[in-house]
């Protein structure tokens, strides 16, 4: 590890600080209807649409809104990716996307998860990238902004005036898109041009390479996919290479601004929820559990991956950290981001939900790996997800209060509201259908000979690579650890559906949650409320979040990672 | 044929889902008629 890395490191984490309080302050605008520049545009999307956005709604009407939203535009783009070859904008003539690929494609990118078992620029067309990809790009992440705000609205409501309603979700998807989505990602689309991010509509060049050989360039817009890909914590490449392709992730800026624009939304989105609360003290409490829990993650990964592998170095390979060489494990590794920024990327993007990769997880020390695997295992609360990480973080303070609650020997309140059976009845669906889609498809993939057929890695590491795809694609983040052959009719449906359980299942208690809780009437605090403030209460956050993936995922995580790093310490590789 | 049965397979996941959303309410609805006094006459904190 060098101070170069760490000083990287802090500056990233400084500028996830600084972004939360102005774009905190811009989302409550948007979202309270206060911000109005594109307002002609806003009505006029409204009158095509036949939305009334006035209509405040109740929290099952929401989310039969939201789930048919879903619906729709999940069949669009498979249906689309089917008939790619007969539609326009692809000129290196793709055929059409298979249909397993293209279920779990739509499914992915309709949850915000973006795993890909292709490589884009050898099976997407233009069209296909542009009208139903980078669309999902925005509509998911938009979806998921709006059910984090309804859930806040359902927290910070009085139960007499909101009757379970939770605000307008055609008006919530909308505005987050037209407000914050399209410009932020309009703007820095633009830097990316400017530091050499490619966007074009041309055919692939052929070149001829110094030793004579034949080589194909693929091209395409990939600056305006880049950036939403980010902000809105999608993930999906352009390119197979993701943000190790240098047209995607050219310089130390746009890796910069990559991992910058994956925290931002979700940062300020904790200040939201202090201001609509009417708590902000609440909403820094929540920011700093997540940094808390981020601090640890990066600190661990980087020091496995700077350690690097003892076996390597007993065969010659030369791992100190010199002016020429940054030492420590490179394999997998582009080296102009090094070991501190691939270790900072890959806990940035699986603390979120966002699934690009700058480097090639499958390549990091076990214990190195062990981090973004442990990140999406904790439900993407890390930050998290746009919208996601609030309310999967939401989730764990409920369960927190409640802890807190039976500790006591009190009937716990969140922020003057009781939380009673129903309440936590809804937490723990959250809580277990995600644990249960994790660990029910990894469990039947190791045993299954379908499922064993797509390994690439015996031993731990084979159980890593299952286990990864599951947590990857059920958390809704996308990356993968590779060396797993996932495009496969038994991995493609599978890890299809998971993603969709994933999101949607989740989903459905959560809004609950929202409607349950605008139902009811804060009571004043009083001096034996526990406080939702301070270190305590964020500590015991913290420890809520680590217990719970402690209790669910570390049987499997140590017949994975931890039983490969002993392993690998006594000299054997997989 | 495959075609048809992914497409089925996703509007039949949403159903569920639409099903979950109503069992989710119901489960909302049947909390809030228990009243405070039928858990305390049940000794439940209310």
């Amino acid at each position: 590890m060098t101070a170069n890395g760490w000083l990287q490191i802090a500056l990233f984490a400084l500028c996830a600080l600084l972004v939360a309080k102005p774009l905190g302050l811009y989302l409550v605008r948007v979202y309270d209807g206060t911000v109005g520049w594109l307002r002609p545009v806003e009505r006029l999307v409204y009158r095509v649409c036949g939305v009334d956005p006035a209509e405040d709604q109740h929290w099952t009407r929401y989310a039969t809104g939201m789930l048919l939203f879903s619906l729709a535009s999940m069949l669009l783009t498979y249906v689309v990716l089917r008939l790619q070859h007969v539609l326009p904008l692809n000129p290196q003539g793709m055929a059409a996307v298979p249909d397993r690929q293209a279920f779990e494609t739509a499914a992915s990118f309709t949850t915000n998860t973006n795993w890909q078992s292709y490589g884009g620029e050898t099976t997407m067309s233009y069209f296909s990238q542009m009208t139903q990809l980078a669309f999902h790009n925005f509509g998911s992440a938009a979806v998921g902004m709006a059910l984090a705000v309804a859930l806040v609205r359902g927290i910070a409501r009085r139960g007499s005036e909101a009757r379970g309603r939770i605000g307008n979700f055609w008006a919530d998807l909308v505005r987050g898109t037209l407000y914050v989505l399209l410009p932020i990602s309009l703007a820095f689309a633009l830097l990316f041009v400017q530091q050499g991010v490619i966007q074009n509509f041309r055919p692939y060049l052929e070149i001829t390479t110094l030793e004579g050989a034949t080589q194909t360039i693929a091209m395409g817009p990939v600056a305006s996919q880049e950036a939403i890909k980010q902000l809105g914590t999608n993930g999906g490449g352009f390119f197979n290479a993701n943000a190790a392709h240098p047209f995607e992730n050219p310089t130390p800026w746009t890796n910069f601004w990559s991992m910058l624009l994956i925290f931002a939304i979700p940062s300020a989105l904790t200040w939201l929820l202090g201001r609509m609360v009417g708590k902000q003290r609440h909403g820094w409490a929540v920011w700093a559990a997540m940094f808390a829990l981020f601090a640890a993650g990066v600190t661990v990964a980087y020091w496995a991956e700077a350690r690097g592998n003892p076996i390597h170095v007993a065969r010659g390979v030369d791992a100190a950290t010199t002016a020429l060489s940054p030492g420590g494990n490179m394999e997998g590794k582009e080296v102009r981001f090094g070991i501190a920024n691939s270790a900072l990327y890959a806990t940035v993007t699986t603390a979120a939900s966002c699934g690009a990769v700058n480097a090639m997880h499958d390549s990091f020390t076990p214990l190195g790996g062990l981090v973004p695997l442990l990140n999406m295992q904790l439900g993407e609360v890390i930050f998290g997800g746009v919208g996601a990480g609030l309310y999967g973080m939401l989730i764990f303070v409920v369960l927190t209060v409640f802890i807190a609650g039976l500790m006591v020997g009190r009937t716990p309140e969140y922020l003057g509201k009781k939380i009673q059976a129903r309440e936590v009845q809804m937490t723990m669906l959250y809580v277990l259908a995600a644990a249960a889609s994790i660990l029910v498809f990894t469990a039947v993939s190791s045993v299954s000979p379908l499922g064993l057929q797509g390994l690439n890695n015996a031993g731990p590491h084979g159980l890593s690579e299952i286990l990864y795809a599951y947590s990857s694609t059920t958390g809704n983040n996308g990356s993968a650890f590779a060396g797993l052959t996932g495009s496969t009719y038994w991995y493609n449906t599978q890890l299809g559906v998971a993603t969709l359980v994933g999101r949607f299942a989740l989903i459905v208690p959560m809004l609950a949650l929202a409607g349950f809780l605008a139902e009811k009437e804060p009571a004043a605090e009083t001096a034996g409320t526990f406080p939702v403030t301070g270190p305590l209460f964020t500590s015991l956050l913290v420890g809520v979040v680590l217990i719970v993936g402690a209790l669910t995922f570390f049987p499997a995580l140590a017949l994975g990672p931890v039983v490969e790093h002993y392993l690998m310490g006594a000299g054997r590789l997989f | 044929m495959l075609d048809a049965i992914y497409v089925l397979a996703t509007i039949a996941f949403f159903a569920l889902m639409l099903a979950y959303v109503g069992a989710c309410a119901s489960i909302g609805r049947g909390a809030e008629s228990r009243s405070p006094s039928d858990h305390a006459s049940r000794g439940i904190a209310p």
